[in-house]
């Protein structure tokens, strides 16, 4: 990110600030800053356009949770499996594999959306858990307000503001390395409010791999108000860490991630915004090894050899963002925003795209949205995005919804839209491979092409199948994945009874899905081995049910249910997408309050046979129980939390993603000080 | 005795010459405040439309000299140090854009045929606005400043005439807000914003609104600015109301009735931010409906 841009707009800032104390006897006519402005305001779940999930504080804490992924499975159709124990995938209706690729995912707004392959690198997010205001998810398309990749949902996590003066610290210590912190301190006063947060996550993974990682992240965000209309709002935040990959071998990785943020928003009134922002974000991922693998030979053709593997892959990719939104009339019937966005993603990685350059990918987008109340009984909203990118389809995503209510606290939504996944630059332009050692290659090269044509097994596949192959060799022309959805859904919002319901009917219809087509490249053989292009080939439709409810049934307690049956059918061409949604998903979080400050919390998780996509084994149906017990209490006067978690705490082994990396109980102690 | 007749005759007769008189003239005496302006020029229109006429004199640091020697019928004073610089001026006067607080730390000396319209709204219309559009919040929290402390107990007394259980956190300091409200918002439905510099400022007001929000509770709050930077309902009285009240006063004491020393604002508005409302899920009724069946509870 880079800095003078933002320290010549915070002296500017500063330069303009007009605020004098206000004067004791006239409070009644002192002007105000819009405090909560239509980007803060959040909009009731029963008049979105869309199904959404709201995820609070509270049940972030009560779920135990230690890092965001483990939130979802909180949420309807939610499925969250680990490849290994820091690369999680987080997959709403099926259709993935580690590289989640059809959800957006975003913090305060700005996508993390991997300009690369696709999908989001969750152990790096530069947050804590505690740093996380409430996370909302729209279930189902969202490309109307989002654009492209909000094809199956949509993620976003908010964090939290500055509110005043506030220091707080989480230690988390258990077994299987899992050793976490986070200190965060809040301050500034009147015109500048800034918080700060720094903190790490380690555990070891899973027991049969060695797959331990430890991220370290900081995040600060600064708000500055200019004037009672004008704020600059201005973030940085980074993570860096490491971790191991144990596949074939062990491979190591460091990655570092930086983003910035700055915006500046004016605001006349509660329901009249106008902002700008630009965003900067930039990643690098190195798997830097250098090893020698033992070539067994083949008798009187080849001799052994020790090879060296040259594994330095590093990936680097960079994403800068201009866009502007407009919104008016949030106090009146009709209410609409409106806005643009250009986009560049830089990507650099001579392994994985056999290019030693950058290559960018292009985006512009505008798009409007509207929301006009009829009547006490009907809102109509309406919306769409025009998207112009490089790498994939020019379009439109419109969405059309109407929310009828039936009587107070009852209504039907109904709802029909369409979206769709521009082809990641891997799926369009791989190469991926790796450089053949010049020994190889001049042995090869002694071999009459005749003897190396009718080689016998195993050498054959020995040698066609080589750590030196091409693994992947993308021939483009790919297409954007398209989704139509339909959804019907009744909403019960009835405070009296503290209940809010939704129970919804959708069906999608999904075409030209992107999988790895199988193809054969030659290599330095001369014989041909079997290797990956892209292809849009499959069709899938999906529908189901889901059912959500929340409810405080009496005081202190809390009970959230979410349960899906979903059907898939598929063409199931390139891969097996009817086994990667489970047929059923259920999960219940019951908090209470007990006497004596003691707060308890038990969690129930049930997902249905499945399958990940790329290499992923048949999983059978699986369950599990998280306990949290926690107490709050005064420690030198400040609040003070000490908890015990337990996660599948009466530790069933199910197998996670492969049928190798068995999921066993994780209990840690949680202290939390606030000061 | 005679001497007694003489004098009552002339100052009848004085006081008839001006109060009969077709165009009696009126001097505003005024701080230098943009509100005291704009109901300057709000009262420069009344009157000329009433036929009167009227003189304008801005007090500062410095009381101007003119001020004694400016001849009138009444006089307005607009804003504290007007009120303070005309008080024993011996002239019918109307005071206005005044704090109750401002009045309670500077207590005025007694003056006949003077009236003071504070800003402040009565602790009844409060409670009742509370009760109109909140019927099922009882529980009202309340930040209480320096300026606040001492009207707590009355505060709790009338609420609880409602019906309604004041729950009264004290604030001694700007920081300590934020920690203040987090333990006083679970046990309260409504947060009640009353005029205190130390509690409700520029500075302040986004971490108390902030805070409010995240937790669902919505701001009940005592100015136009206030309710667009998010309280949800906000009772204040425009200058446009205030000088409404500061011409019928006028005409009441040229007339030559008595007027209370102190008065309440007579007219008011009731604004609701509907966009907070909605995203707080409570459904209120609409402005025109809670100003007007406040009005009938006063």
């Amino acid at each position: 990110m880079s800095k003078k841009p933002i320290l010549v707009l915070v002296a500017l800032a500063t330069a303009r600030i007009t605020f004098a104390a206000g004067s004791p006897a006239e409070p009644f006519f002192d002007e105000l800053p819009v405090v909560l402005s239509a980007s803060r305001l959040v909009q009731p779940v029963a008049d979105a356009p869309a199904a959404v999930t709201v995820i609070d504080r509270e049940t972030i804490r009560a779920s135990g949770a230690r890092q965001v992924q483990e939130l979802f499975r909180l949420v309807p159709g939610f499925v969250v499996g680990y490849r290994n124990g820091h690369e999680p995938s987080v997959s709403y209706q099926g259709l993935a594999d580690g590289y989640v690729r059809r959800l957006q995912v975003m913090i305060d707004g700005v996508s993390i959306y991997s300009p690369v392959y696709g999908g989001v690198d969750w152990r790096e997010l530069p947050i804590a858990i505690d740093d996380i205001e409430r996370i909302e998810i729209v279930r189902g398309p969202n490309g109307a307000s989002f654009g492209a990749n909000a094809f199956l949902a949509m993620i976003n996590i908010i964090t939290r503001e500055a509110v005043g003066h506030e220091t707080g610290l989480t230690l988390n210590a258990g077994r299987d390395g899992i050793a976490d912190w986070n200190a965060r301190h809040s301050g500034g006063d009147g015109n500048l409010l800034y918080r700060i947060s720094v903190g790490q996550r380690a555990d070891n993974g899973f027991d049969a791999v060695s797959d331990n990682s430890r991220t370290g992240f900081m995040n600060l965000r600064a708000n500055l108000r200019l004037d009672s209309t004008e704020e600059v709002a201005a973030s940085v935040a980074a993570s860096n860490g490491s971790g191991q990959i144990d596949e074939n071998f062990v491979r190591p990785q460091t990655f570092e991630n930086y983003h910035g943020n700055l915006r500046w928003t004016r605001t006349t009134d509660a329901g009249s915004e106008f902002w700008l922002q630009l965003n900067h974000a930039q990643r690098h991922l190195t798997e830097d090894q250098h090893y020698l693998t033992r070539m067994p030979g083949i008798p009187g053709i080849l001799p052994a050899m020790d090879l060296p593997v040259d594994m330095a892959y590093k990936v680097e990719a960079t994403r800068d963002e201009f866009e502007t939104q407009w919104t008016a009339g949030s106090t009146s019937a009709l209410r609409w925003l409106g806005g643009g966005q250009w986009r560049q993603d830089a990507v650099r990685s001579p392994g994985l795209f056999d290019n030693p350059g950058w290559l960018r990918n292009n985006l512009w987008r505008l798009f409007a949205n509207a929301e006009y109340r009829l009547s006490e009984r009907l809102l109509l909203h309406a919306g769409a995005t025009y998207e112009h990118p490089s790498l994939g389809d020019s379009g439109l995503s419109p969405r059309v919804a109407a929310i009828a209510t039936l009587a107070p606290g009852h209504s039907l939504r109904f709802s029909v839209s369409h979206a769709q996944r521009n082809p990641t630059p891997y799926e369009e332009s791989t190469q991926h491979g790796y450089a053949v050692p010049d020994a190889l290659r001049e042995a090869v090269a002694a071999i009459p092409p005749e003897k190396l044509a009718s080689l016998p097994e195993p050498y054959k596949t020995m040698i066609q199948q080589t750590v030196y192959r091409q693994f992947a060799m993308a021939s483009g022309g790919l297409v954007s994945e398209k989704i139509f959805s339909a959804d019907i859904a009744y909403q019960a919002h009835l405070p009296a009874l503290h209940l809010d319901g939704e129970l919804r009917y959708f069906h999608n219809r999904i075409t030209g899905l992107i999988y790895t087509f199988p193809i054969s490249v030659p290599t330095f053989t001369g014989l041909k081995n079997d290797s990956w292009d892209f292809r849009n080939r499959d069709d899938a439709h999906v529908q189901g049910i889901e059912g959500s409810l929340n409810w405080s049934p009496w005081a202190g307690g809390q009970v959230n249910v979410a349960a899906t049956h979903t059907r898939i059918r598929s063409s199931n061409l390139d891969a097996n997408y009817s086994a990667t949604v489970p047929d059923r998903t259920a999960s219940v979080l019951l908090r209470q309050q007990l006497p004596a400050d003691f707060a308890v919390s038990v969690g129930y998780y049930f997902v249905g046979p499945m399958r990940w996509l790329s290499g992923g084994d048949p999983l059978p149906a699986s369950e599990r129980f998280d306990l949290r017990l926690a107490r709050t209490f005064l420690w030198d006067g400040h609040r003070t939390e000490l908890a015990a978690i337990a996660q599948n705490i009466t530790d069933r082994h199910y197998p996670d993603f492969f049928d190798y990396l068995v999921a066993r109980r994780l209990a840690w102690l949680q202290l939390r000080y606030e000061y | 005795m005679l001497q007694r007749l003489i004098w009552l005759t002339l100052v009848l007769a004085i006081w008839a010459s001006t109060s009969a008189s077709a165009a009696p003239r009126i001097v505003v005496v005024r701080d230098d405040s943009p509100v005291a302006r704009q109901v300057a020029d709000m009262l420069g229109h009344e009157v000329s439309r009433l036929g009167w006429s009227s003189a304008e004199i801005v007090v500062g640091d410095q009381l101007p000299a003119d001020l004694r020697r400016e001849e009138g019928a009444a006089t307005v004073a607009l804003g504290f140090t007007a009120v303070q610089a005309t008080r024993l001026l011996g002239r019918p006067t109307v005071g206005a854009l005044v704090t109750r607080a401002a009045m309670e730390e500077s207590p005025l000396p007694p003056a006949e045929r003077s009236t003071v319209i504070m800003l402040d709204q009565p602790v009844e219309r409060w409670s009742a606005l509370i009760r109109l559009a909140f019927a099922d919040r009882s529980l009202v929290g309340l930040l209480a400043g320096p300026t606040l402390q001492r009207s707590i107990r009355t505060l709790e007394r009338k609420f609880q005439d409602r019906g309604l259980v004041l729950v009264a956190e004290t604030v001694n300091s700007g920081e300590s807000i934020v920690p203040t409200l987090d333990r006083l918002l679970p046990r309260t439905r409504v947060l009640l914003a009353l005029p205190d510099p130390l509690v409700h400022n520029r500075g302040t007001v986004q971490p108390l609104l902030l805070t409010t929000y995240r937790a669902g509770i919505p701001v009940v709050a005592y100015s136009e600015a206030y309710v667009n930077a998010g309280a949800t309902i906000s009772l204040y009285s425009t200058p446009k109301q205030v000088s409404e009240q500061i011409i019928e006063s006028l005409q009441q004491l040229l007339e030559g009735h008595p007027a209370a020393a102190l008065q309440s604002p007579r007219y008011f508005t009731v604004g609701v931010n509907r966009a907070v409302a909605r995203s707080l899920g409570l459904s209120l009724p609409s402005d025109g409906e809670l100003q007007e069946r406040l009005q009938g509870t006063d």
